[in-house]
């Protein structure tokens, strides 16, 4: 007969699945919170469009040549893409912070969990002996 | 030879291990310690008195590392060892199962049960069955929902154990083999990786001779299982909401700053994907193809409008839900992606506007914002209502504001029409129709109504507290998609099951069953659906002898009408056409028309139910339109059966209507059907159709006088009808029968006379005056108005003239009064008081 899943003593299928099967779902959920992080901030959208205007305020120049009409358009204009800059660097920033965040979280949580089995034993042992001792 | 062995498998170790407390009840010893810990923690925090603080704390450090513990050993056994992964794929196993063991790729539940099969030996399909229907909580959705008593059911099979005995011999029985072989094909058809108690239990219900018969007998074949299977597969399914598609629902910061402000479209719009974001994206089926079109004509730089065309209910607004999901998760095409869908509330906008003039400044800052904003897309509902058409209060023609904005890259509007809408005022404004693409939205399919009913049926269960039965859901397809044809799939079978729960809720019953959707489809359509019931049984048995109650002689053409009803309703017809249809041939005022009359009263219940179409109106082509309807109005046959498909047609003098006219009924006999002047197919499928013709009476007077053999009598009269291009074979061949009535004798026109004057006792009985009818009378009635040409006719005026007349003028003069009772001198038609 075909071998169709593989059999292993129950103490090897523990090692593959918590340093194996397991590791690798929190990876995939890391990823997911990284992602989600960065689709949630815009990060790549609002840095394509940093210095469009905001909310897309602009006036027009105008035709012929009036200087105290191109100014006004100029400042008006100015002012629309530096509020943008401004809102949208804003945004980025507190996006990379969480980012940031999630990164060390993420690390956090797969060195935890790599350690996991000998917390729990250190954990079960040394209560053991301060509850033994005292 | 297939093979199947528990105990070689890895999943039978994670059945031992389920054994030990230490594996089993791991989730529970976890959440125990936790709590422990963190009593203790609190207590080490409080600094209660009564122990030292250091031993509050180890205590808690040390419950903690035990719920550390138990929660690894609850993770590693729940998601590892219960859920082993197969090396190959069902589909390569499938292709050699000879040479695999079918017990690896039983899931954990379905190992379970089999194993608790093994314990008593002999295995086979019943006790397999008696185990599924023990054992397995999670199969109670399927049970409850095609009615198996699982009491009764589980009793059964005891009675059946108890009668046969143990089966001796191998551990598993052939039948049990072919179980598992069949379930390992049900799980790939399924789309599973693993057999589970489902693909079991649609396995047994072809192999199980026991589960074979209720399944039967709830109507129910291997497919409808299968469905029944999936939904509770469905019911079950608990998605993560870590993963990057349920977190992403929550949207993205910022993307719309790019884009410009709407604060005038905003007061007059209803936001879509706001709403859609509010309720969860919830799932919508069918019309993949219809929305992926409409995502790739949104996403064009030119032409990027669309027009979807199709029957309000047919799914037209779920194909713009679908393209909101997937824009809003940012699963659509580039240019389709993050863009608001926005509904222009025009009813409110032309309720807030002072004339047309200020609504069209209205409109056009509208579009211009939404223009300028570029990642709007407007829908606009009934968009037939706002192009063209006629002018009347609450409707405005928006084609002149519109236009312009159409020819722009950055202005996109989806409509919502329907055929009708479309072909009378969006077609009839060729500048607008060239801006636009359409998209025909056809009706959803019966599988994908199914799948709609099912979530449905969720929703109503919690709502009504009461158990939809899976039969009614099956029902309910197969009822709306005979009887109700003025709306399609799938609103029309939806609005039937959310009726259906209404009124089982109002019953105070608790679950809802096929005989209570064959109630509100009754109800409806005012077609006795479902199982006759004994009234109609009686009607439908004793059909000739009704009809002569009402008719005299005319034996074949009653017999051939009864047997047509008869089929019908008892549906052994397998034609696609009508109830029958019928051409009655003979002399005039031989009860052609009456016979229509007494069949529409007996079987459809009343008189009323005659849709009756003077033929003679139709002796020109250009006459089609009042037949059949045109895009402005509706046609006298069209509307009658849609607005009562349960009816008897009466086609009276049909030889008189033009033979294209006569065409236009090939494929009402044939099919059933007919597209109507607005292009909607009108059905016939529950309607009779009688046409009447005196054509060729000539030659059955003559038979009659010269007593000749009644079949040749029919065969003379088709061929002079077809040599004289009356009638054209294809058109007579389409009918159920040709049907001869014959001239009325003077007996058969005594009995007539006898049902004329009744009706004239009936008049005087309200006025309380007596008239007793003598058999001298009849019989000098039927002696002044016998005439074999008109037939009963004839008859009528004599009594008109020589009664009515008389017992009106007495009733004037006041010889006759409440209370008389009087007779009629047969000799002068004087009135003799007595």
């Amino acid at each position: 007969m075909w071998k169709v899943v593989e059999k292993r003593n129950i103490f090897s299928s523990w090692i593959l699945w918590h340093y194996v099967v397991a590791l690798k779902e929190i990876y995939q959920r890391w990823r997911d919170f990284l992602r989600f992080s960065l689709d949630y901030f815009s990060i790549p959208f609002l840095l394509k469009t940093i210095f469009s205007p905001w909310r897309k305020y602009k006036v027009s120049y105008g035709k012929g040549f009036d200087i105290a009409k191109i100014l006004e358009a100029f400042g008006f204009n100015a002012f629309s893409r530096l509020l943008g800059v401004v809102i949208r660097t804003t945004v980025i920033f507190i996006g990379l912070l969480t980012e940031i965040l999630i990164v060390f979280f993420g690390i956090f949580i797969i060195f935890s969990w790599i350690l996991l089995p000998l917390i729990t034993f250190l954990g079960l042992f040394l209560s053991l002996q301060w509850l033994t001792f005292n | 030879m297939v093979n199947f062995q528990l105990k070689k498998t890895a999943i039978y170790r994670a059945l031992l291990l389920d054994k030990i407390i230490f594996f089993k009840r791991a989730e529970i010893f976890s959440k125990l310690f936790l709590t422990i810990s963190l009593i203790f923690l609190f207590l080490f925090l409080t600094k209660d008195l009564f122990l030292e603080d250091r031993n509050f704390l180890s205590f808690s450090a040390f419950s903690f590392s035990l719920f550390l513990f138990f929660s690894q050993i609850e993770l590693f056994f729940e998601n590892y060892l219960k859920k082993t992964k197969n090396l190959m794929s069902l589909e390569e196993a499938i292709k050699s199962i000879e040479k695999i063991n079918i017990a690896d790729f039983l899931d954990f539940e379905s190992a379970k049960i089999v194993e608790k099969a093994d314990k008593r030996g002999g295995v086979d399909s019943f006790l397999l069955l008696y185990f599924l229907l023990k054992e397995s909580k999670n199969m109670d959705f399927i049970f409850y929902r095609i009615l198996i008593d699982k009491k009764q059911a589980s009793q059964d099979l005891e009675n059946i154990f108890d009668k046969r005995g143990r089966v001796k011999g191998e551990d598993y029985s052939e039948c049990f083999l072919k179980t598992m072989a069949d379930a390992l094909y049900t799980a790939k058809e399924r789309g599973g990786k693993k057999i589970t108690n489902e693909d079991i239990f649609v396995s047994l219900g072809e192999h199980n001779d026991y589960l074979r018969e209720i399944l039967y007998r709830a109507g129910l074949r291997r497919n409808d299982v299968l469905d029944l299977a999936r939904w509770q597969l469905q019911a079950k399914e608990n998605e993560n909401p870590l993963l990057y598609k349920n977190l992403i629902k929550r949207g993205r910061l910022g993307i719309e700053w790019a884009s410009g402000h709407t604060p005038f479209l905003d007061n007059f719009a209803l936001d879509w994907t706001k709403a859609m974001k509010f309720s969860g994206f919830p799932e919508t089926v069918g019309h993949k193809k219809e929305a992926e079109s409409l995502e790739r004509i949104l996403s064009r730089n030119e032409m990027n409008s669309v027009i979807l065309v199709g029957e309000p209910g047919s799914g037209r607004k779920s194909i713009i839900q679908k393209v909101i999901k997937k824009s809003f998760l940012g699963e659509s095409i580039e240019e389709v992606n993050h863009r608001r869908f926005l509904e222009v509330d025009l009813s409110s906008l032309l309720a807030y506007a002072d004339g047309i003039e200020e609504t069209e400044r209205m409109l056009d800052e509208i579009f211009r914002e939404a223009t300028r904003a570029g990642n709007i897309i407007l829908i606009i509902n009934d968009f037939h209502n706002f192009v063209g058409g006629e002018k009347r209060p609450g409707v405005i023609d928006i084609s002149g504001v519109i236009s312009p904005y159409l020819h722009l890259p950055d202005f996109r509007v989806i409509g919502i029409t329907s055929y009708l809408g479309f072909q009378q005022n969006i077609e009839a404004n060729p500048s607008i129709l060239s801006l636009l693409e359409k998209i025909e939205v056809k009706e959803a399919t019966e599988e994908d109504t199914l799948l709609l009913l099912q979530r449905k049926s969720l929703f109503l269960e919690r709502k009504y507290k009461m158990l939809i039965s899976f039969s009614a859901l099956k029902k309910t397809i197969s009822l709306s998609a005979r009887y109700i044809k003025n709306t399609p799939f799938p609103e029309k079978a939806l609005d039937v099951l959310e009726e259906a729960a209404v009124h089982v809720n109002q019953k105070k019953e608790q679950i809802l069953l096929p005989q209570h959707i064959e109630k509100i489809v009754t109800e409806r359509t005012e077609i006795p659906v479902g199982e006759i019931d004994t009234n109609e049984k009686e009607v439908l048995l004793n059909m000739e002898q009704l009809i002569h109650e009402r008719m005299v002689n005319q034996e074949t053409a009653v017999k051939a009408v009864s047997y047509a009803l008869r089929r019908s309703r008892a549906d052994v017809d397998t034609r696609k056409g009508l109830i029958g249809s019928f051409l009655f041939l003979g002399p005039t005022g031989v009860g052609k028309t009456e016979m229509a009359r007494a069949i529409a009263d007996v079987y459809f219940g009343n008189e009323k139910k005659v849709n009756r179409v003077d033929m003679s109106e139709f002796q020109n082509v250009s006459d089609v339109s009042r037949l059949i309807g045109s895009s402005s109005s509706e046609g006298i046959l069209t509307s009658g059966v849609r607005e009562d498909p349960f009816s008897l047609v009466l086609l009276d003098e049909i030889e008189k209507a033009h033979p294209d006219i006569l065409n236009l009924f090939l494929q009402v006999l044939d099919e059933g059907h007919i597209t109507d002047g607005m292009g909607r197919k009108v059905d016939f499928q529950n309607a009779m159709l009688i046409a009447t013709s005196n054509a060729g009476y000539q030659i059955i007077l003559d038979a009659v006088e010269k007593k000749e053999d009644w079949g040749e009598v029919k065969k003379r009269i088709l061929k002079s009808l077809f040599s004289q291009g009356i009638f054209r074979p294809e058109f007579i061949n389409r009918f159920d029968e040709v049907v001869l009535f014959k001239p009325l004798s003077k007996e058969d026109l005594v009995s007539i006379a006898g049902f004329q004057l009744e009706k004239l006792v009936k008049n005087l009985e309200n006025k309380e005056i007596n008239f007793m009818i003598t058999e001298e009378l009849k019989k000098k009635i039927v002696e002044i108005s016998y005439d074999p040409v008109f037939g009963a006719r004839e008859m009528q005026r004599a009594i008109q003239n020589n009664i009515g007349d008389v017992l009106s003028s007495a009733i004037l003069r006041e010889e006759l009064k409440k209370g008389d009772s009087f007779s009629i001198n047969e000799e002068d038609f004087s009135i003799i008081i007595k």
